[in-house]
């Protein structure tokens, strides 16, 4: 059976994944004490091509309780920002086989929601919280960047209001820079209407390079010529491959 | 591998595409290739660009979920498949 702990080397990748707040009634600013978040999960078992004995299955422990068989790839909700500890186990042949635990860092990299909504008098209102800080940002409608009055809005008002906005369906798109660290909302197609108010909410993400945030924009010309932006494909699940042919 | 992903969701809820880094493609014309195939016109900025914003270089693989979120990100090392590729693929078209 030792040869069988030599043979059974686990791998595990965790990327840590932000999930937004759930949209919130406007017009009230949303708490931004209560973030949420995901762990993205990559876990590979290795076996020696000449081993006859398969793992029955894999398990993963957080914070030594046990979270159930996984997928090669699966997604844990929900965890707290803090220090965790993860395992991994797997039955062998009957005997239970386990990792070393791991330490991780989890950090929600969504703390930001921008809410908008359409007013009664047809203006569009914008509520933008940073990790519950008002913070400036660019708000584009379409190809349009809307014309902002001065942010943070006056104490008494907790929105800002832009022009009137014509009834439509609109590609919305929020940012701002931050210590050179570009922050998206992805982008939403919001549908305008002759309503009383349209609430909007868009979660707003740190574009960092690396798995878990939002991919940044992107443009290419395809064999005809045509330009190929993946801002066309939000919506879709999306699968990139760069190469060099030399 | 990237091809045969193209082929298995000929639906429009997946988009699949091959970026070359390194200058014109117009040779992989004769290929017949089917799955979109996309150049920059200025390599240098497009390799320095993908460098800073994902910390790599090509080859480079991405898995975007449909909120635009990266999900999956590869250098092509490790053994990973189509069908890991795939059941990843199958599991964010259900979120």
């Amino acid at each position: 059976m030792d040869t069988l702990k030599k043979m059974m080397m686990m791998v595990m990748m965790f990327v840590i994944v932000g999930c937004g707040e759930e949209p919130g009634e406007a017009p009230t600013v949303p708490d931004p004490v209560v973030w949420t978040g995901n762990i993205l999960i990559h876990a590979s078992i290795h076996i020696s091509p000449d081993s006859t004995v398969l793992p029955d299955s894999v398990s993963i422990m957080l914070d030594r309780d046990s979270l159930g068989v996984i997928s090669n790839f699966d997604t844990l909700k929900g965890i707290s920002e803090g220090r965790h500890t993860i395992q991994c186990a797997s039955n062998w042949n009957g005997l239970l086989y386990r990792t070393h635990v791991q330490q991780i860092q989890v950090n929600h990299n969504v703390g930001s929601v921008l809410t908008a909504y359409l007013t009664r008098s047809g203006s569009l209102a914008v509520i933008a919280r940073h990790k519950g800080i008002d913070t400036p940002f660019i708000l584009k409608l379409g190809s349009d960047t809307l014309d902002l009055r001065p942010f943070p809005a006056p104490p008494e008002q907790e929105w800002v209001e832009f022009s009137p906005i014509p009834q439509g369906s609109y590609n919305v798109t929020a940012y701002w820079n931050e210590d050179s660290i570009s922050i998206e909302g992805w982008r939403q197609n919001v549908v305008i209407e002759a309503a009383e108010r349209t609430d909007i909410t868009i979660d707003l993400i740190e574009v960092a390079p690396d798995s878990g945030a939002h991919a940044p924009g992107m443009e290419a010309l395809d064999l005809d010529g045509n330009t190929w932006s993946l801002a066309d494909h939000w919506g879709k699940v999306i699968y990139l491959y760069f190469y060099e042919s030399t | 591998m990237q091809s045969l992903i193209y082929e298995a969701y000929p639906d429009s809820q997946v988009a699949v595409c091959a970026v070359n880094m390194d200058g014109p493609i117009d040779h992989l014309r004769s290929f017949g290739l089917v799955m979109p195939m996309l150049q920059h016109a200025d390599a240098a900025f497009a390799r320095m660009k993908l460098g800073w914003q994902y910390g790599t270089y090509a080859p480079l693989y991405l898995v975007i979920d449909k909120r635009g979120i990266i999900r999956w990100k590869s250098n092509g090392q490790g053994s990973i498949g189509i069908e890991q590729v795939a059941t990843m693929i199958d599991g964010l078209l259900e979120e």
